[in-house]
């Protein structure tokens, strides 16, 4: 077995890994550093954020602004100190990914143009139209194509991390085009590889969000934080759950239901103004509050029968038909695409059919502000990583922002610390390849399995959309929890209709049922341990927030059994808690 | 660890992308699949634009007949009306006509297509293509016109 | 499944190096009229035979993953609607003018190198604003490229396009339209050294204009346009030179 060899090994090509790429190779251009992906980079789901990136720039808005927005929005569960270097240190990444060509739209004067985003006081949402993440996953792609020394491994997945020493020293990879699996060895790892919304049966991810690297931390010893936290954005199409951007409701989009009522407004977030009301939309209000909240809304619409019945689920209307053509055409042309392609409807003549969907993992590889993880030489960044500046919600356009503070954190600190360490205990390391070899060779030599990845995969998503969805109680979290336990016993009996090394994509997706269920025990067990509501995560047992016993994040722990469950200290500066109140222009 | 180099095509200057082949590369034991011999029978829009190159064909050979004309006309009367009579037997005939047919169809193509060759902004929007076009048009007509009446008068 | 559910047949292109598995496999799958062929080859692969491979990631045309040959037109198979074909059968066969990897996945790596070739970076010039402020580009400085910057590098344009699939090397569509985009951005000062790219072999003058890369483009960037346009930009630089002696670099 012949290992590979570098000095920084980054697992993940989206935002946070590009982003990182480039920070190390500022930080020492002699750095050899290689990026695997299980996909081509422009694949990473980072291509599908629509809304926009937040970071302070107007003159009327201000760091403090910024970080109040944030803590408040995140329920006071965000780590403050982490919260203000991501803020103060926003606006920097965003102009240099401009200086990086990336397209953002413009005001006419030629500076940078910023729209209004849900929970935001004052407009600090830089876009690019509505399909922001594209472009920024595009241009930050490109842009690594300039550093010739960078090395990429594309479509080669990781399957294991590679410690020895106390120390991360590599991952196990399959080249997918080959199914040879290889180790690559590294001085330090960088973490980048997204979150886990595939374990929910309705959600805005693509296929690839398994959840791989957050479930390689995992078992490799490190806590997952606040994974009870889930994030279901309020507006996705029925049925296939694509993600139509809160920025349709930041240029004015209003919520209606089945009575043509804009009920956000009987859920304590404010007053609406009439639509040709020049203040409309209000920051922070209506259809501009958080999305934690107006998810919760609409199940209780769901209850009071106030929601449309459809072939997929009920829903209810996003409309947007008095922006206009040329406005719709101009600022959400994606949302007018997505909605005739996949929701039937024209936006500018009808109004969209919506329901919320997962869409985000507020929680993830336990990191530090430095996106350092507690395995020395292993970094963590973007959503799988939890640091936390999202607490129990997020608000929209910070998480792509994140990736790029700190992808470029976890890129400069790797590169420190490669500085100063090498690889050591190959044999180690290669032994710990070998066994990986061996297990999956028993995966694809199961003769007598007889049970098929779908039906497993099927009842996983369905046991956490019960028992982990927007609202939760003791009695449904406890299901969950079982279910995933006994489903773990049924995956050793996995039967694969394909034997073949070269691309073989079943085999890809046993494995990536495997990370899932470690991710689904981590979000399930969490969610059983706090016994309060904050934010996303609300039970009905629990239905208040409990600061004394709470103000904790949650750190799941693998064991040989269940999850353990641990909690440490969230960390205030400036804010002491305080409620969370929106709709009165707070 | 095998890396194979692929030789590199000529306008690759500064490339490494030869460093991603990680491995061995399996022979290539199929051939390419590609759109074959007959890519201009897949569709309509394929169909059209192979006339459209089969209109060079069509102007070639009536710049053949043209410039025996003028042949014929430095060789003598006789074989000037020789080769009149010629060309106004009844395949030759059909045949101009269909060269006729084939060079309006080459021109309304090509000079429906500057638009897309000349993009001009005004503001933030293509200015309409009438504007880029009509002129092509009026020019052809106005030519067209000029050297009928020379030969016609 | 019940004999009354109506069914639509999917004739699907195999191959498996090593393998005797080259040909084509029939499946039944259950119509349904908000589907798309990528659905179905889901439902084939999740209950029907796993050892279907493909590449699929965001499902609603973004990402540029799922290009597949459906009844020979190249279509992401994430925007093919099944409605469109019914009742009558629906061939999927990998992209056209690509090496099969296995059954519908292509070797991209080809592509990735021409991509890669024009230098499709912004190249810094002599005025770059400080750290703490953007370059100003006013809308209209933006719409100047913007249409070339939508490209997903599905690569469907190559496997429409005769010159491809004849003349392998061609650096092709999408690197043009690429390369085109960062020429035409106000903030971008490598046209110069592009030109030189798309000016030598295997570059824009192997384009016949034959258009039908822009026909199936998903994403409405009109490569062929950006084509023509360079074509158009190579020939003024290449005037200019012969008048004017070149800068040094």
């Amino acid at each position: 077995m012949h290992p590979i060899r570098h000095d920084i090994l980054i697992i993940g090509g989206g935002g946070a890994g590009l982003r990182a790429a480039i920070a190390v190779s500022q930080e020492n251009p002699d750095l050899d550093v290689a990026v695997v992906s299980k996909v081509y980079p422009m694949r990473s789901h980072t291509v599908a954020a629509e809304g926009g990136m937040a970071a302070v720039i107007k003159p009327n808005d201000s760091f403090d602004d910024h970080i109040y927005d944030t803590v408040s929005g995140s329920d006071w569960l965000a780590d403050q100190d982490a919260v203000e270097f991501f803020v103060e240190t926003a606006p920097s990444e965003l102009i240099q990914l401009e200086h990086w060509g990336c397209p953002w739209s413009r005001d006419s004067d030629g500076s940078v143009a910023v729209r209004p985003f849900g929970g935001m006081k004052i407009e600090r949402t830089w876009f690019a139209a509505d399909k922001t993440g594209f472009h920024v996953l595009h241009s930050l792609f490109q842009t690594t194509l300039k550093y010739r020394s960078l090395q990429r491994y594309d479509e080669w997945m990781a399957l294991r991390l590679l410690t020895h020493d106390g120390r991360c020293q590599g991952v196990a990879a399959m080249e997918l085009r080959t199914g040879r699996i290889i180790p690559i060895l590294a001085k330090a790892v960088i973490m980048c590889t997204g979150g886990g919304g595939r374990v929910f049966p309705f959600t805005t991810n693509a296929a690839i969000k398994t959840g791989d690297g957050m479930a390689l931390a995992y078992r490799a010893g490190v806590a997952l934080k606040d994974m009870e936290f889930v994030q279901y954005h309020p507006t996705g199409l029925p049925g296939t759950g694509i993600l139509i951007t809160e920025a349709a409701r930041g240029e004015g989009g209003i919520l209606v239901n089945n009575k043509g009522h804009r009920y956000l407004s009987d859920y304590d977030l404010g007053k609406p103004l009439p639509i040709d009301h020049d203040d409309h939309p209000k920051n922070r209000t209506m259809e501009l509050g958080p999305r934690d909240r107006l998810s919760q809304a609409f199940v209780h619409e769901q209850t009071k029968g106030n929601v449309f019945e459809g072939p997929h689920g009920t829903y209810v209307h996003l409309d947007v038909r008095h922006l206009g053509e040329s406005y719709i055409e101009k600022k959400i042309p994606f949302v007018r695409e997505l909605s005739k392609n996949y929701g039937g409807v024209d936006p500018v003549h009808e109004p969209i059919p919506v329901r919320p969907v997962v869409h985000y993992m507020m929680g993830g590889i336990d990191t530090d502000i430095g996106a350092a993880t507690t395995l020395p030489g292993l970094y963590a960044a973007g959503e799988c990583a939890c640091v936390s500046i999202n607490g129990a919600n997020r608000l929209g356009s910070n998480s792509l922002t994140e990736l790029l503070v700190f992808g470029a954190q976890a890129g400069r600190n790797a590169a420190k610390f490669a500085q100063q360490h090498d690889i050591s205990g190959e044999k180690e390391l290669l032994a710990q390849t070998q066994d990986e070899i061996d297990r999956v060779a028993g995966m694809l030599g199961n003769r007598l399995g007889d049970e098929r990845i779908a039906d497993l995969r099927n009842i996983m998503t369905s046991a956490l959309e019960e028992g982990a969805g927007i609202y939760r109680n003791e009695e449904g979290m406890q299901k969950a929890c079982s279910t995933i336990v006994e489903l773990r016993k049924r995956s050793e009996n996995l039967k694969l209709d394909d034997t073949s090394l070269s691309y073989n994509t079943e085999l890809t997706s046993a494995i990536e049922l495997d990370f899932m269920l470690d991710i689904a025990e981590t979000v399930a067990f969490s969610a059983l341990r706090r016994k309060e509501s904050r934010g996303s995560h609300q039970r009905t047992d629990f239905p208040e927030r409990d600061d004394d016993e709470f103000l904790k994040h949650s750190l799941a722990y693998k064991t040989d059994d269940e999850p353990r469950i641990e909690h440490k200290d969230v960390v205030i500066t400036n804010l002491p808690p305080a409620k969370r109140v929106y709709g009165e222009g707070k | 660890m095998n890396k194979s180099r692929r030789p590199r095509p000529s306008h690759n200057l500064h490339s490494n992308w030869w460093l991603n082949n990680t491995g061995y590369r399996q022979r290539d034991t199929r051939p390419r699949p590609d759109l074959g011999a007959t890519w201009w029978l897949r569709g309509p829009s394929y169909f059209l634009v192979f006339m459209r190159e089969l209109t060079s064909v069509f102007i070639t050979f009536y710049l053949i007949l043209f410039i025996g004309l003028i042949a014929a006309l430095y060789l003598g009367e006789q074989t000037y009306n020789d080769y009149m009579q010629l060309l106004w037997s009844a395949p030759l005939v059909a045949l101009q006509v269909l060269a006729l047919l084939f060079a309006l169809f080459h021109t309304v193509t090509w000079f429906n297509l500057t638009p897309k060759a000349v993009r001009i902004l005004k503001g933030e929007s293509p200015i309409p293509s009438l504007v880029l076009v009509a002129p092509l048009y009026l020019a052809w007509l106005g030519l067209s016109s000029v050297v009928l009446w020379i030969i016609l008068s | 499944m019940t004999v009354d559910t109506d069914i639509i047949p999917l004739r699907i292109s195999r191959y498996t190096e090593g393998q005797n598995t080259d040909g084509y496999d029939e499946y039944m799958v259950p119509y349904n009229e908000d589907w798309v062929v990528l659905d179905a080859l889901n439902y084939i692969k999740d209950y029907v035979d796993g050892s279907l491979a493909y590449r699929w990631s965001c499902r609603m045309g973004v990402c540029g993953s799922c290009g597949m040959m459906i009844n020979g037109k190249p279509k992401l198979t994430c925007s093919a609607f099944l409605s469109e074909y019914y009742p009558n059968p629906i061939v999927v066969e990998p992209l056209a003018n690509f090496r099969v990897e296995r059954d519908l996945i292509v070797d991209m790596e080809e592509f990735i190198h021409k991509l890669d070739s024009v230098k499709p970076w912004l190249i810094e010039g002599d005025s770059v604003p400080p750290p703490d402020q953007e370059y100003n580009q006013t809308p209209a400085q933006l719409a100047k490229y913007k249409q070339y910057s939508m490209c997903i590098n599905c690569t469907l344009c190559y496997s429409a396009c005769p010159v491809a699939s004849n003349e392998p090397e061609f650096i092709g569509p999408a690197a043009i339209a690429l390369a085109q985009r960062y020429n035409m951005d106000s903030r971008d000062s490598g046209k110069e050294q592009r030109l030189d790219i798309l000016m030598a072999n295997d570059g824009v003058w192997d384009c016949t204009f034959v258009g039908e890369c822009s026909n199936v483009c998903p994403k409405g960037v009109d490569p062929a346009a950006a084509i023509q346009q360079a074509k158009l930009d190579s020939a003024l630089a290449y005037a200019k030179s012969l008048v004017m002696p070149k800068r040094a670099r």
